[in-house]
């Protein structure tokens, strides 16, 4: 049961990276993409919408598909002072605690709500309002529920590595 | 006492426990909206607005900025660009009076204008700077304090990723305010007001620092300058030439740009990160590109997360009647319009010990931002939101430094030698908290510091 179980988790893990690698160079191309745009704007004198829009869409993917990826590395900030000199246990229950009663509920609300918003955009393949921009306004919102998604498999890798780690201690 | 307001107690208390800020902000919040439901003071479908507002929050043109201001700041903080101006700058002024401090005040001032999040410059110049400090004999309290205050100083000093996030929070609570009082075309003030209002009396703190730095440093070394002075070759000169020029000119170009109106922030942000990128090519190889970029996209992703969090709680404390809550709160402390700006001026310095800007910027100031732009000041006239932005600036920068629970402090002593003791750090970094609460209170009597350049360029 835990070798099932640490074997997905590893998985998970591993592409959540992979996709926190990719929006690296995501990261790249939005600072050309972006760079392209002050060129065609003071040294071309033309507005590109569609490229606007592509920054944008560059730059909410970057975050949205990254976000779960930086929880497995643990990035998101913590207030740490009185986690400085807690036990290992106490933080141990934190984690699991905050996973199940914050995490959880956060990213069960947001993919909730968001799904009859996507689906909305998806029965009318949305667009941009303007016509010279991007048409896939639909790909784009369908971030949120995707977000929500990777947040939770996620948490569930560091539910998972807890539990390892508990069983490995005792 | 009232939902609301057993909420925001509860939120303080929770986020000690140390579970990742953003996402207790987000669940806390989900938990409560449930609470409010079974009370029956919270309406469910307002929570159908959620997907809506974190879509505004993906296309915010704004924010757009924040991750190319990111891979701008960490280039030049990786490309040991900041290590070479330190050491030309100490080379050549080893021994003039003050000459190492007022060195890392500089630097500190110049790097910190790229990076914005506290801790990350104050580890790069405690790592970079304490300990060439420490050698050349200045005591250990006035190189821990001059550390810590240079690394805090990214906060105001524009063009900082904070300053940008508390310039859109700003902008909504200055339209919000305009449209509740029945005006509705509403001015607007934009992130460049921010950057324009901070400039000014970012530098007065500097100079203030640079000042106390020399005025502290003993004379004993101003005895070596006469034969120092004719050592100074002219490749040193060129050297601090060399170091200076490129990065401090990536900067004026990025801030002149978005000041004067030429740029959008995203568009100056983009330049600065080519500019960036291509300064600091020879020194990337493809290896330290990727590390490079991923850990920007960590810090980009750590940031939006608190902002997504920090928006679904604005959305339930709303929903709760918070809002009205704090501004009836505030409208009836005594003293009026000053009385009510120091009380949120106190609580945000409080706020200040355990919360980063970022937070602070988008959990309190939309709460009591409206409330208080919209009374009046003495003479009348409306509060203006860049003085009131500054002010909150200078106030948390304060804060950051303020022993025993100042964020700057803690981030410093991580990377101290053992020889800076905590005693030292906090008699250090006094004078300094002296300084900004005289910048802060100068800016305070006199809002022409804040007002004066983005009135002058943008007449408002």
């Amino acid at each position: 049961m835990n070798g099932v179980l640490n074997k997905t988790a590893n998985r998970l893990e591993r592409a959540l990276a992979a996709l926190g690698g990719l929006c690296g160079w995501l990261l790249l191309l939005l600072v050309v993409v972006q760079f392209l745009i002050v060129l065609a704007r003071y040294v071309f004198a033309v507005n590109f919408l569609w490229l606007q829009e592509l920054a944008i869409y560059l730059h909410a993917s970057i975050f949205m598909l990254a976000m779960g990826w930086s929880l497995t590395a643990d990035k998101h900030v913590r207030i740490d002072i009185f986690r400085e000199r807690s036990s290992a246990v106490a933080r141990r229950r934190v984690d699991w605690l905050g996973s199940l009663f914050f995490l959880a509920p956060m990213m069960i609300a947001i993919g909730w709500t968001s799904l009859p918003y996507v689906a909305q955009s998806w029965r009318i393949y949305e667009g941009s309002a303007e016509i010279s921009g991007l048409p896939g306004l639909y790909l784009l919102k369908t971030l949120l529920p995707v977000f929500a998604l990777l947040m939770l498999l996620a948490g569930l890798v560091r539910l998972v590595r807890l539990i390892r780690t508990n069983g490995r201690s005792t | 006492m009232s939902l609301d307001i057993l909420f925001l107690i509860a939120l303080v208390g929770v986020l000690m426990v140390g579970y990742p800020v953003a996402l207790t902000l987000g669940g806390l919040s989900i938990l409560f909206a449930g609470i409010g439901y079974g009370l029956g003071v919270f309406d469910p479908i307002l929570l159908l607005a959620l997907p809506s507002r974190l879509f505004g929050v993906m296309t915010n043109a704004v924010l757009l900025s924040i991750p190319l201001f990111v891979v701008m700041g960490l280039v030049l903080e990786r490309s040991n660009l900041a290590q070479d101006m330190l050491d030309a700058a100490a080379r050549l002024f080893a021994n003039v009076r003050g000459g190492l401090p007022v060195s890392v005040m500089v630097v500190g001032a110049v790097m910190a204008a790229s990076t914005g999040i506290v801790g990350a410059s104050v580890v790069t110049l405690g790592l970079l700077a304490l300990p060439g400090l420490l050698r050349n004999g200045v005591s250990p309290a006035l190189a821990g304090g001059t550390v810590a205050a240079a690394g805090t100083l990214g906060q105001i000093i524009p063009p900082s990723i904070v300053l940008i996030v508390l310039g859109d929070q700003m902008s909504n609570a200055w339209q919000k305010m305009q449209l509740d009082a029945g005006e509705f075309a509403p001015e607007t003030v934009s992130v460049a007001d921010l950057f324009a209002g901070a400039l000014l009396p970012g530098l007065l703190i500097v100079a203030l620092f640079v000042a106390y730095l020399i005025w502290q440093s003993p004379p004993s070394q101003v005895d070596d300058t006469a034969h120092t002075q004719t050592s100074r070759t002219r490749g040193e000169w060129l050297a601090l030439i060399n170091a200076f020029v490129p990065p401090v000119a990536l900067i004026v170009a990025v801030l002149g740009s978005i000041l004067f109106g030429i740029a959008t922030p995203s568009e100056a942000a983009g330049i600065g990160a080519v500019g960036a990128l291509l300064l600091a090519r020879k020194r990337l190889n493809r290896a330290a590109l990727s590390s490079l970029l991923q850990d920007s996209v960590h810090l980009i992703s750590m940031i939006f997360l608190i902002v997504i969090g920090a928006s679904v709680f604005s959305l339930v404390f709303r929903g709760l009647g918070g809002e009205e809550t704090i501004a009836t709160m505030l409208s009836q402390l005594p003293g009026g319009t000053y009385g009510a700006l120091i009380v949120v001026m106190l609580v945000i310095f409080a706020l200040g010990f355990f919360l980063d800007f970022l937070e602070i910027s988008l959990v309190v100031v939309p709460l009591v931002a409206p409330a208080l732009l919209a009374m009046p000041l003495a003479d009348g006239a409306a509060m203006s939101p860049v003085w009131l932005g500054v002010l909150i600036a200078i106030n948390l920068q304060t804060s950051f430094l303020t022993p025993p629970f100042g964020l700057s402090l803690f981030y410093l002593r991580s990377v101290a030698p053992a020889q800076l003791t905590t005693i030292a750090l906090y008699r250090g970094v006094f004078p300094f908290i002296f300084l900004q609460v005289i910048a802060l209170i100068s800016v305070m009597a006199w809002p022409q510091l804040a007002t004066i350049l983005p009135h002058s360029l943008y007449g408002q």
